[in-house]
C-alpha cells in the first residue's frame, strides 16, 4: 500500500508569515481530513503536495516517489481540486475536460472519450457535457474539478475545501462521490467544516498556525475528551462575565439564546451540564490550545 | 505529441471563436481597400505607399507595402492573441488545473505559442486574401495592374510579415509568460510603434540610416534603404532583396525573438502565486485603500479578525453615516483622487510616459532639419515636434486607462461589493471619468516640461510660456477630454474590455483614414482636429473661432456622451443588453432627460451654425471637389490656350488691403496690345471665382460671349474686333473678403499680420495654364489625361513664357493701402508715401519693365535697411526674427557682387525681403522683392563651426535674388524644359555664390543631398522621366539634377566659361517678350563656350539620362616622408543610360572622372581627373596633408546610382 509521508515540512512566506512549521504526517489509503481555520496552512500545505509549492525544509514522498525531485511523477498519480479555481467560460465540459486527460498522459482517443464519458457520468454531469462552462453554477463547477481530479485513477486525491458554497444536497452528493473513490486510494480532505470530517473521514489531523496540533482517528480524538465538556445556556449579554473566568471553547446560538462549551477536567460550577463531546468540540478545544497533541 | 495536443487545442478554440473571424473579414476588407486607394480605383482617394503613381500595384514592392501598412493595424490583434495564450490561465484562475498536470514547460509554453502563432498566421492570410481579390475584381485600371505570380503574394510573407510576427508575438508571449500580466504586453506594443517611429525619425537624417535600418524590428526600414533607389520599372517587377541590411535585420530580429522564447522558457515556473489570504492586506495597495474608502464614507463597522473567534463584538457608538449632495461631492472629490492615484502610482504608466518622454526628446533635439540645417529651438517649433511625437502617447494612454479605470472593480472582483454601496452611480462615473481627464492634465504638463526643458538645453531662453499654455491647455487639452468621453464612453457601453479596446483603435484609424478617402467635413468627424497652424506673425489668428466651435460642438457631443454611458453603465450583474436597456430607461429621470435633451439640442444647433459658416458662407468644398473645379476650367476653356490673344503692355493697380477684415480690394487697368497679325475679336479673362466683381470690363467690348464665374472664365467680343497693332484695356474692380469661418482649407493668404497674395488673385487677361491640376494621378481621377508640354520647337510655346500666357514683359505701378499700424509692399520702388482717411498708403513704381508676375504684402514689420553700392537693401521681418538677417544681408551682397560681375547688370534700385507668415513654406521671387516664408530661412540656426553645415538661409537668398536675372530678365519659353532657364541657373548661380562666399569644402555635403534627392525623385516618379532639357516641371530633375549638371560642367569647362554662355544668354533674350528662349538655347551656349573633349559632358547632362555606377575597390596608402604620402587608388567605372521607365543599359566610357583624395573633414585635398576608357581606374598619387579616405569621384559630382560606395576609408599598405 501506499502511503503519503510528510516529514518535517516548514514554508515561510517572504512577508514573514510561517505557513508550515516542521509538519510531519503519514497519510495511508482512505479518507483523510485535514481540519483547521482559515490562514492554518491547509492551502499551503495542500499545494506543496500538489506539486504547486515548494517547502522551505522537510521531504514529502508518496510511496517511492520523492515529490519535490520527482513532480512530473507525482502529477500523473495525482488529483487536486483546488480551493479556487477558474476555467475558460467559452470552453464546453466535454472539451475541457478531454484536454485535460490528454494532458494527464492519455494519448489514445478510444480509451480516453470513454473515461471522460465515464467521468462525466459519475459526477452527473453527462447531459450538460455540451455547455459551455461558464454557464455552471457552483455546484456544477465544483463537480467538474472532482472530475478533472478523477482523471486516471489517481493514487492520490486532495480536495480542498471542496464544500464551501454548496448547497445542501450538494453537499451530500459531493459526499458520496468522495466516499466512492476507493479504499485503495488515498484522499485528503482539507477543510474547516468539521462535520465533512466526521462524516467521512476515518483519520484526520488538525493544523492550527502552520503546527499540526492532533492527529489520529476522530473517534479517539473524541473519547480523550469525553468527560471534559460541560455546556450552559445562558443570556448574551453574560456573555462578557463567563469568558473570563472560563476557558469557553464554543458558543452556539440556538432560539436566540446563547448555549456556551467550557472545557475542564470538572465541572466549573453547578449551572453546567456535562455533554458528550463531538468533533467540534474537539477542534475548538485544540485551537484554543487547550488540548496538547 | 503533448505540445501538439496543447497546439490544436488552442488552435480549435480560436477559431470557434466569432472574433477570430470578424477580425479575418475586417483584415481583407482593410486590405482590399488600401489596394484598391492605392491603385486609384478609389475616388477621392489619395494613398501612396511609396509607389507613387505608375508602379503597379501587385508587384512584390507594392504588395508588400500595403500589407505591412494593415499588419500594423493588426498589432493590438497579435497582442491580444499571443499574449492572452499563456495569459488566460492566470486570468481565468485555471492555473492549477494545468500546472498540477505531468507536462513539461516545453509542452505548455510551446504548445501555447504554436497554437497562438498558427492562429496569427492564419489570420494574416487575409492580407493576401483582400489584396488578390481586389487585384481581379476588375476595379483598378489595367495601367496599374502587371504580371504577377504566386511568389508575388507569399514574398512579402516570407520576408518581412512573417518575420515580424514571429518577434511580435515572440515578445507580447513571453512577457506575458514572464510577469503573468497583460498591461507589460500593451506597453510593448506601444513601445515598438515607437521604435518604429524613431526609426522613421532618424532615417531621416541621412547618416543614420544604417541603424536605422537595423533597429527597426519590422524591416521597413532596412526594405526602405535597399530599395530608395528603384526606379519605377523596378518597383513594379523586382522581387524585394533578401541581401544586405535586410538579411541582418530579418536575422537579428528572429534572434531577438527566438532569445525572448528561450528566456521565457527558461523562467518561467509552473508554480502559483500564492492566494492572496484576507488577512494579508498590506500587500495589496488596491483592494483594501478603495474598500476602505469606501467602506469607511458610508458605514463603519469592526472588521473581526479570523484569529480569534468571534466571543462578541463590544458596542461602540457607530457613526451616522451621510447621504446628501453636498456628500456626493465630497465623495467625487475623494473618488477622484483615489482612481488617479491608482492609475498613475503604476509600473506601467511611468514607463509609457517615459517612452514618450524620450521619443519626444530624441525628436527635438535633433530638431527640425533641412538640408540638415537646424533651425532655432522657438517655441511654436518645439510644440509642434513635442506634439507630434507625444499626441500619440497621450492617446494610447488614454485609451488603455479609459479601459483600466471602467473595469478596475471586475477586474479585482470587487464590483458586486462596490455596487452594493450606496453611491450614487453618477459620482462613481464621474470620479473615473474626471480621474482620466486629470491624467491627460498630468501628461499634457509633462508635455510643456519637456519642451521647456529642451529649449534650455538648448540654450533658447525665449520661452512665451503664454503660447505654451494657450496651445496645450486651451486648444489640445479640450480636445483631449472629448477623446477621453468617448473611450470611455466605448467602455461603458461595449461590455468586455478587449472589444471596447479594439472599438476605440478602430475609431482612431478611421479618424485616418476617412480624410484619405475624401470624407473631410468635420461635423462628421467626431473630435476632428482643426487644421489650425500658428504663426510668430499672427498667433492663432483666424484659427481662434474654428477651434472654439468646433471643440464646443464635439464637446456638446462628449456631455451627451458621458449622460447617456452613465445611463446605461453596468451595475449589479445585469450585463445583458435587454436588462441594460431596461435599466436605463428606468434611470432616466429629470436630470439626465434635461441634459440629453439640452445637449443635443446645442449639439445641433452648434452644428447647424458650424455648416452655415463653413458651407453657407463660404462654400465647403472636399479637396476633391476643389480639384474639380480646376479640371472643369481645362475641361472647358483649354482650347483658348492656343487661341490668338493679346499682350500684356502695362498694369496700374490700386490694392487696398484690409487686414482686420482679412480682405481686399482691388482695382486696376491693364493695357494690352495685339501684337497678331489679324484684328482679334475675342478677349480671354480668368479670375478666381472666389472674387467679388464689382466692376469688369474691357473697352469696346459689345458683350461676354462666356460668363463662367463657377470656374473664373471669361470671353469678352469686341466689335469691331481690335485691328493688329491697337491697344485696348481691361478695368476691374474686384474684392475679396472673409467671411465666417472655414473648419479647412482656410484661405492664408489674407490675415490679420502678414499679408501676401500674388497673381492668382488678379485677372489674367488669358488662358491661365498655372490653374490646371498638375499630377497626372489627380487628373486622371477628374477625367483629363496627362499634362504635356510642348514639344521644345513648338511655336505656339514659344509664344509664351512658362509662367503663364500673360506673363510677359511690362510697364507697371501700384498703389498699396493699408491700415496705419502696418507696412503696405508692392513690387518697385517706394516713391510716395502718405496718409489718408485713416489709412496709409504707399505708391511703388519700377524704371524699366518688368515680368507680369506681381504680389501685394501688408504686415507689422520691422526694417532693416543696407546698401550695395546704390541698390538699397531692407528687410522687412516680424521684429522679433531678427536671427538671421543680417546673415541674409550677407546673401544679397555677395550675390550681387558675383551676379552683376559675371552675368549682368541688376535691373533694379533696391533688393527687399519680406517676410511672410509660415502657412505656406517657400520663398519666391517677384521683381525686385522676396517674400520668404518665417519658416524657411527666418529662424534657421546655422552652426559656424561645422564647415560642413550648410547655411540654408544664405543659399536660399543668393537663389531667390538670382531669378532677379533668371526670370526676371530671362524667362524659359512655354515648352519642354523651360524651367532649367530659372530654377536650374539659379541653382548654379547659388552654387557659385555659395562656392566663392564658403570655399568649395563645403560643396561636397550638398552635393551629396542634391544627389540624394534626384536620385529618391526617380523613384517616386509620378511619371516618366525627361531628360534635364526636356523636363516636365519634375522637381527633382531641375532642381536636383540641374545643381549636379551645372556644377559639373562648370568644373568640367571652367566656370568662366559657363558664364560667358549665361551672359550671352541674358544680352540675347533680357527683358525681351516672345519668342522666348529654351534649353536649345542654353545648351547651344554652353557647347560654343567648351572645347571639344567636354562637349560630351553637356549632352550627356542635358540630352539623355545617364548615370554612373562607380565604387572604389582599393585605397592603399604609403607614407614617403613626414607630409608626404603615396595614394593608390583601383576603382571600377560603368556608364548607364536608362530610357524614361528607368530600363539601364550600359554604354561605353570615355569621360573624364575624378580620382581624390580627402581628409577626415570630409574635404577633398587631393584629385586628378583621369579619362575613362575602360571599367578599371588605376591611379596613384602623391598626397600632403591628413588623408583618411580616397576613391573615385570624390566630389560626388557625377550622378552615380550608389554613391556611397564611391570612397572608402584608406589601408597602410
Amino acid at each position: 500500500m501506499t502511503e503519503l509521508r510528510i516529514s518535517h515540512l516548514s514554508k515561510r512566506y517572504p512577508g514573514g508569515t510561517q505557513a508550515l512549521s516542521d509538519v510531519s504526517l503519514t497519510v495511508g489509503p482512505g479518507m483523510f481530513g485535514l481540519l483547521g481555520p482559515n490562514g492554518a496552512g491547509k492551502s499551503t500545505l495542500m499545494r506543496t503536495i500538489a506539486t504547486l509549492q515548494e517547502a522551505d525544509t522537510g521531504s514529502l514522498h508518496l510511496g517511492d516517489i520523492d515529490v519535490r525531485t520527482q513532480k512530473d511523477a507525482m502529477r500523473r498519480v495525482l488529483g487536486y481540486l483546488p480551493q479556487e479555481f477558474g476555467v475558460y467560460p467559452k470552453v464546453t465540459a466535454w472539451d475541457l475536460l478531454d484536454h485535460l486527460a490528454v494532458l494527464k498522459g492519455f494519448m489514445h482517443r478510444t480509451e480516453r472519450r470513454a473515461m471522460v464519458r465515464a467521468l462525466l457520468q459519475k459526477t452527473n454531469l453527462d447531459d450538460v457535457r455540451d455547455r459551455p462552462l461558464g454557464s455552471f453554477s457552483g455546484g456544477m463547477k465544483q463537480r467538474f474539478g472532482i472530475a478533472q481530479a478523477l482523471i486516471g485513477n489517481p493514487q492520490l486525491v486532495i480536495v480542498d475545501e471542496p464544500t464551501a458554497g454548496l448547497d445542501p444536497e450538494e453537499r451530500v452528493r459531493f459526499h458520496n462521490l468522495l466516499a466512492e473513490i476507493g479504499e485503495n486510494v488515498i484522499v485528503i480532505l482539507s477543510t474547516h467544516i468539521v462535520s465533512d470530517v466526521s462524516d467521512l473521514c476515518s483519520a484526520m489531523a488538525i493544523l492550527h498556525q502552520g503546527r499540526v496540533r492532533l492527529s489520529g482517528d476522530p473517534a479517539s480524538a473524541v473519547e480523550r475528551i469525553r468527560g471534559r465538556v460541560w455546556a450552559k445556556t445562558i443570556d448574551k449579554g453574560d456573555l462578557a462575565s463567563y469568558a473570563e473566568p472560563h476557558p469557553i471553547i464554543s458558543t452556539r446560538l440556538f432560539a436566540g439564546r446563547t448555549n456556551i462549551h467550557v472545557f475542564g477536567d470538572a465541572r466549573p460550577d453547578p449551572s453546567f451540564h456535562e455533554v458528550a463531546p463531538d468533533l467540534d468540540d474537539v477542534y475548538f478545544a485544540t485551537v484554543r490550545g487547550l488540548v496538547a497533541a | 505529441m503533448t505540445l501538439l495536443a496543447i497546439a490544436a487545442f488552442e488552435t480549435k478554440q480560436r477559431f470557434r471563436s466569432i472574433s477570430t473571424y470578424v477580425y479575418f473579414a475586417l483584415l481583407v476588407a482593410l486590405s482590399a481597400l488600401f489596394v484598391a486607394a492605392g491603385g486609384g480605383a478609389v475616388k477621392g482617394a489619395v494613398i501612396d505607399f511609396g509607389t507613387g503613381s505608375k508602379v503597379t500595384v501587385n508587384s512584390p514592392f507594392s504588395l508588400n507595402a500595403v500589407m505591412v501598412i494593415i499588419a500594423s493595424f493588426a498589432t493590438p490583434i497579435v497582442a491580444a492573441i499571443a499574449g492572452r495564450a499563456v495569459y488566460q490561465d492566470v486570468d481565468h484562475r485555471s492555473t492549477a488545473l494545468f500546472f498540477t498536470k505531468p507536462i513539461s514547460k516545453l509542452d505548455y509554453l510551446g504548445g501555447r505559442f504554436l497554437g497562438a502563432f498558427l492562429v496569427l498566421l492564419a489570420l494574416h492570410a487575409s492580407l493576401g486574401v483582400g489584396a488578390f481579390a481586389c487585384v481581379h475584381a476588375g476595379i483598378i485600371d489595367a495601367s496599374r495592374i502587371g504580371p504577377e505570380t504566386a511568389w508575388s503574394y507569399l514574398e512579402p510573407y516570407a520576408l518581412v510579415l512573417g518575420p515580424n510576427l514571429f518577434f511580435a508575438s515572440a515578445l507580447f508571449f513571453s512577457l506575458a509568460a514572464l510577469l503573468k500580466k497583460m498591461a507589460p504586453v500593451y506597453v510593448a506594443g506601444v513601445l515598438i510603434t515607437l521604435g518604429y517611429f524613431i526609426g522613421t525619425n532618424l532615417a531621416d537624417d541621412m547618416s543614420n540610416r544604417q541603424i536605422a535600418a537595423m533597429v527597426d524590428p519590422f524591416g521597413l526600414q532596412a526594405i526602405d534603404k535597399l530599395t530608395e533607389y528603384w526606379t519605377v520599372a523596378e518597383r513594379s517587377s523586382r522581387l524585394l532583396p533578401f541581401s544586405g541590411v535586410l538579411a541582418y535585420n530579418r536575422l537579428l530580429w528572429a534572434a531577438v525573438g527566438a532569445a525572448l522564447l528561450a528566456l521565457a522558457y527558461a523562467r518561467f515556473r509552473f508554480d502559483e502565486p500564492r492566494l492572496r489570504e484576507r488577512s494579508d492586506a498590506a500587500a495589496d495597495p488596491l483592494l483594501p485603500g478603495e474598500i476602505g474608502a469606501l467602506l469607511a464614507q458610508t458605514d463603519r463597522r469592526l472588521h473581526a479578525s479570523s484569529a480569534t473567534p468571534a466571543l462578541g463584538t463590544p458596542a461602540i457608538a457607530a457613526p451616522v453615516p451621510i447621504h446628501s449632495a453636498i456628500a456626493s461631492y465630497a465623495l467625487l472629490v475623494r473618488l477622484v483622487g483615489l482612481q488617479l492615484r491608482e492609475t498613475v502610482k503604476n509600473v506601467f504608466f511611468l514607463v509609457l510616459v517615459l517612452a514618450g518622454l524620450l521619443f519626444v526628446v530624441g525628436v527635438v533635439l535633433d530638431g527640425e532639419a533641412l538640408y540638415g540645417t537646424k533651425t532655432y529651438p522657438l517655441t511654436y517649433q518645439v510644440l509642434e515636434l513635442t506634439e507630434q511625437g507625444f499626441n500619440f502617447f497621450i492617446l494610447i494612454i488614454t485609451t488603455l486607462y479609459a479601459g483600466e479605470l471602467a473595469w478596475r472593480e471586475r477586474d479585482a472582483r470587487m464590483s458586486e461589493i462596490v455596487d452594493a454601496l450606496p453611491i450614487p452611480r453618477w459620482v462613481l462615473f464621474t470620479s473615473k471619468l474626471f480621474a482620466l481627464f486629470l491624467v491627460q492634465v498630468l501628461l499634457v504638463s509633462i508635455v510643456m516640461a519637456s519642451g521647456i526643458a529642451t529649449q534650455l538645453l538648448k540654450g533658447f531662453y525665449e520661452l512665451e510660456l503664454p503660447l505654451y499654455f494657450q496651445k496645450l491647455f486651451l486648444v489640445s487639452l479640450p480636445r483631449f477630454f472629448i477623446l477621453a468621453t468617448l473611450a470611455f464612453a466605448i467602455h461603458a457601453i461595449v461590455d468586455n474590455k478587449y472589444v471596447g479596446h479594439f472599438v476605440m483603435v478602430l475609431y482612431l484609424l478611421l479618424s485616418i483614414a476617412l480624410p484619405l478617402f475624401g470624407l473631410e467635413h468635420p461635423l462628421y468627424r467626431f473630435a476632428a482636429p482643426v487644421d489650425a497652424r500658428y504663426s510668430a506673425m499672427n498667433g492663432f489668428g483666424h484659427f481662434v473661432a474654428p477651434i472654439v466651435w468646433m471643440t464646443l460642438y464635439w464637446g456638446t457631443a462628449a456631455v451627451f456622451l458621458a449622460v447617456l454611458s452613465n445611463l446605461i453603465w453596468v451595475r449589479g450583474k445585469e450585463d445583458g443588453w435587454a436588462a441594460r436597456i431596461r435599466r436605463a430607461r428606468a434611470r432616466l429621470r429629470g436630470p439626465s432627460r434635461v441634459a440629453l435633451a439640452t445637449t443635443a439640442a446645442v449639439f445641433v444647433a452648434l452644428g447647424g451654425f458650424i455648416f452655415y459658416n463653413t458651407n453657407v458662407q463660404n462654400s465647403y468644398r472636399s479637396t476633391f471637389a476643389k480639384d474639380d473645379l480646376r479640371a472643369s476650367y481645362e475641361k472647358r476653356y483649354k482650347a483658348h490656350e492656343n487661341a490668338p490673344r493679346p499682350t500684356m503692355v502695362s498694369s496700374r493697380l490700386e490694392v487696398d488691403i484690409d487686414p482686420p477684415a482679412r480682405g481686399a480690394r482691388i482695382r486696376g487697368v491693364y493695357r494690352f496690345c495685339n501684337r497678331t497679325n489679324e484684328p482679334m475679336a475675342t478677349i480671354p479673362v480668368t479670375l478666381d471665382p472666389r472674387a467679388k466683381i464689382k466692376a469688369l470690363e474691357v473697352e469696346r467690348s459689345a458683350r461676354r460671349s462666356i460668363d463662367d464665374p463657377e470656374v473664373g472664365f471669361y470671353a469678352f467680343q469686341l466689335e469691331p474686333p481690335l485691328p493688329p497693332g491697337e491697344e485696348s484695356a481691361l478695368h476691374f474692380d474686384i474684392a475679396y473678403e472673409q467671411r465666417g469661418f472655414v473648419v479647412r482649407g482656410a484661405d492664408h493668404h489674407f490675415v490679420e499680420n502678414g499679408t501676401l497674395f500674388t497673381r492668382e488673385y488678379l485677372p489674367a487677361v488669358a488662358y491661365a495654364s498655372d490653374r490646371e491640376l498638375s499630377e497626372d494621378e489627380t487628373r486622371r481621377r477628374h477625367g483629363l489625361g496627362s499634362k504635356r508640354w510642348l514639344p521644345i520647337d513648338d511655336p505656339a510655346g514659344i509664344a509664351r513664357s512658362n509662367a503663364a500666357a500673360d506673363v510677359d514683359f511690362i510697364e507697371y505701378e501700384a498703389t498699396v493701402s493699408t491700415t496705419p499700424d502696418q507696412i503696405g509692399i508692392a513690387p518697385g520702388i517706394l516713391d510716395r508715401e502718405w496718409t489718408e482717411g485713416g489709412r496709409r498708403y504707399f505708391h511703388y513704381r519700377t524704371s524699366g519693365p518688368i515680368l507680369n508676375f506681381v504680389g501685394f504684402l501688408s504686415g507689422r514689420y520691422a526694417v532693416r535697411r543696407d546698401a550695395w553700392h546704390d541698390v538699397a537693401i531692407e528687410i522687412d521681418h516680424h521684429p522679433s526674427h531678427t536671427y538671421n538677417v543680417e546673415r541674409m544681408i550677407d546673401a544679397i551682397k555677395h550675390s550681387l557682387d558675383y551676379f552683376t560681375e559675371n552675368f549682368g547688370p541688376y535691373q533694379h534700385k533696391q533688393v527687399r525681403i519680406v517676410e511672410f507668415p509660415r502657412y505656406e513654406r517657400s520663398a519666391m521671387s517677384l521683381a525686385a522683392m522676396i517674400p520668404y516664408s518665417e519658416s524657411i530661412g527666418f529662424i534657421a540656426k546655422v552652426d559656424e563651426k561645422d564647415r560642413q553645415d550648410v547655411d540654408f538661409p544664405f543659399y536660399v537668398t543668393a537663389h531667390e535674388v538670382a531669378h532677379q536675372w533668371w526670370a526676371h530678365q530671362v524667362i524659359g519659353a512655354d515648352v519642354q524644359g523651360g524651367e532649367v532657364l530659372s530654377e536650374t541657373l539659379c541653382q548654379y548661380s547659388a552654387l557659385m555664390v555659395m562656392k566663392r562666399a564658403k570655399g568649395e569644402g563645403g560643396m561636397r555635403k550638398f552635393l551629396q543631398y542634391e544627389l540624394y534627392r534626384y536620385l529618391r525623385g526617380r523613384g517616386l516618379a509620378k511619371k516618366r522621366e525627361q531628360p534635364l532639357g526636356l523636363v516636365e516641371s519634375d522637381g527633382y530633375i531641375h532642381y536636383n539634377k540641374g545643381s549636379l549638371a551645372m556644377y559639373a560642367i562648370q568644373d568640367a569647362i571652367g566656370e568662366e566659361a559657363v558664364n560667358a554662355a549665361l551672359r550671352d544668354l541674358l544680352h540675347t533674350y533680357g527683358l525681351k517678350g516672345a519668342p522666348y528662349p529654351t534649353t536649345r538655347d542654353l545648351v547651344q551656349r554652353l557647347r560654343a563656350a567648351a572645347p571639344a573633349e567636354h562637349r560630351y559632358l553637356i549632352d550627356d547632362l542635358f540630352e539623355t539620362i545617364t548615370l554612373y555606377d562607380n565604387h572604389v575597390v582599393k585605397a592603399t596608402i604609403k607614407d614617403i616622408c613626414q607630409d608626404e604620402h603615396e595614394v593608390h587608388i583601383e576603382a571600377e567605372a560603368k556608364k548607364l543610360r536608362a530610357d524614361e521607365l528607368g530600363v539601364e543599359k550600359e554604354v561605353p566610357l570615355d569621360d573624364l572622372i575624378e580620382v581624390g583624395v580627402i581628409d577626415a573633414k570630409g574635404n577633398v585635398i587631393a584629385a586628378q581627373k583621369a579619362l575613362v576608357r575602360g571599367s578599371r581606374v588605376d591611379i596613384t598619387m602623391k598626397v600632403h596633408g591628413d588623408a583618411a579616405q580616397a576613391g573615385i569621384d570624390p566630389r560626388s559630382m557625377l550622378i552615380d546610382r550608389k554613391p556611397e560606395d564611391n570612397v572608402m576609408p584608406l589601408a597602410r599598405d
